[in-house]
């Protein structure tokens, strides 16, 4: 289900950002990935927010959370506590701290860990969208 | 959701960049921090350890709260041993008020920590090691009158559940150590909280 989503695509931009609602920078910059997701609907961009909320946390924050956002913004949640593994997989740059956001188009790749603001977003999905 | 890892690790390629701060085989900084108890703490206080398990630590993260309890027995364990846990706050309290000074004491009294707590006021001590999230551990060997820096990462390799843990890795890195060993696993990666800053 959710592959076709992420595999990397010569003509599609994909923007993974790694979050969670107990994550008070990632709360912040949420609204950013939504305007980008707005702003950039009629452009061959994807979205993907990937939540680490605590499974067990999932009645009680994360699914209030979309609610009262009323975001048509992609989300998964990832369960998978073996974070040794695939921290590297996602890039090994990453320590693995929250948040954290990836945006990418075939093989070319900007990695972010730290907070984001909306130029961060929009200024590497141009870039993106206009390479050869 | 294993098959969303999959996709990553097909797809992303690698660039290897090491991150700024501490490597393992480094020396590692000694330091002096206000402990709870109102006390200056450094390393070279402790004439009777063989070395120490330093955690970057906070209060608020949901991370560090679900591990405290591990770094409560960790200490209880190995401090008898020789290597007591130090732990570290250097979150600033203006962008995260429940990392305050004041509510590290009322922390630590709560939980009983038999370890100490330690203020990184000005956030001078992070950097130094290259902590980016909490809890972020260092385990260091003390040689002489220096701290080699041995095992950087994770406590163990399961968040949620102590009792689905497989890989103790601390322990491991620890117990390796009192035998006269190097660690076999000497860095691993976990999701934390981030070290709060001023943006």
């Amino acid at each position: 289900m959710l592959e076709p989503m992420l595999k990397p695509s010569n003509d599609t931009v994909l923007v993974i950002n790694f979050w969670a609602t107990w994550c008070a920078p990632c709360v912040k910059e949420y609204p950013y990935f939504e305007r980008a997701f707005k702003e950039y609907s009629s452009k061959k961009v994807r979205f993907l927010m990937v939540s680490l909320d605590f499974p067990s946390q999932l009645e009680k924050s994360l699914l209030p959370f979309l609610k009262q956002r009323d975001s048509k913004l992609p989300v998964v949640l990832l369960d998978d506590p073996d974070q040794n593994t695939w921290i590297n997989r996602v890039n090994p740059q990453w320590s693995g701290a929250l948040p954290a956001t990836l945006i990418y188009r075939g093989n070319q790749k900007v990695f972010f860990e730290g907070p984001v603001d909306y130029e961060d977003i929009s200024a590497n999905i141009d870039l993106l969208l206009t390479k050869p | 959701m294993k098959r969303l890892i999959v996709i990553f690790a097909t797809t992303l390629l690698a660039t290897s960049l090491f991150a700024q701060g501490l490597k393992v085989g480094d020396k590692a900084p000694d330091f002096r921090l206000k402990n709870v108890d109102g006390k200056i703490v450094s390393l070279s206080d402790y004439s009777k350890a063989k070395g120490f398990i330093v955690i970057f630590s906070c209060n608020h993260c949901p991370y560090v709260k679900a591990y405290e309890d591990r770094m409560i027995d960790l200490h209880k364990k190995y401090e008898p041993k020789g290597f007591p846990v130090i732990a570290i706050n250097s979150n600033d309290p203006e962008v995260v008020p429940e990392d305050s000074f004041d509510k590290m004491v009322e922390r630590a009294k709560q939980k009983l920590f038999p370890f100490v707590y330690l203020f990184d006021e000005g956030q001078k001590v992070y950097p130094q090691y290259g902590a980016a999230r909490t809890p972020h551990v260092f385990v260091l060997s003390k040689q002489g009158k220096e701290f080699i820096v041995e095992y950087i990462g994770a406590i163990d390799d399961n968040y949620k559940d102590p009792s689905a843990v497989k890989e103790k890795y601390v322990e491991q890195a620890v117990d390796a150590l009192l035998s006269g060993k190097k660690p076999s696993t000497t860095e691993t990666k976990a999701v934390g909280c981030s070290i709060k800053v001023k943006k």
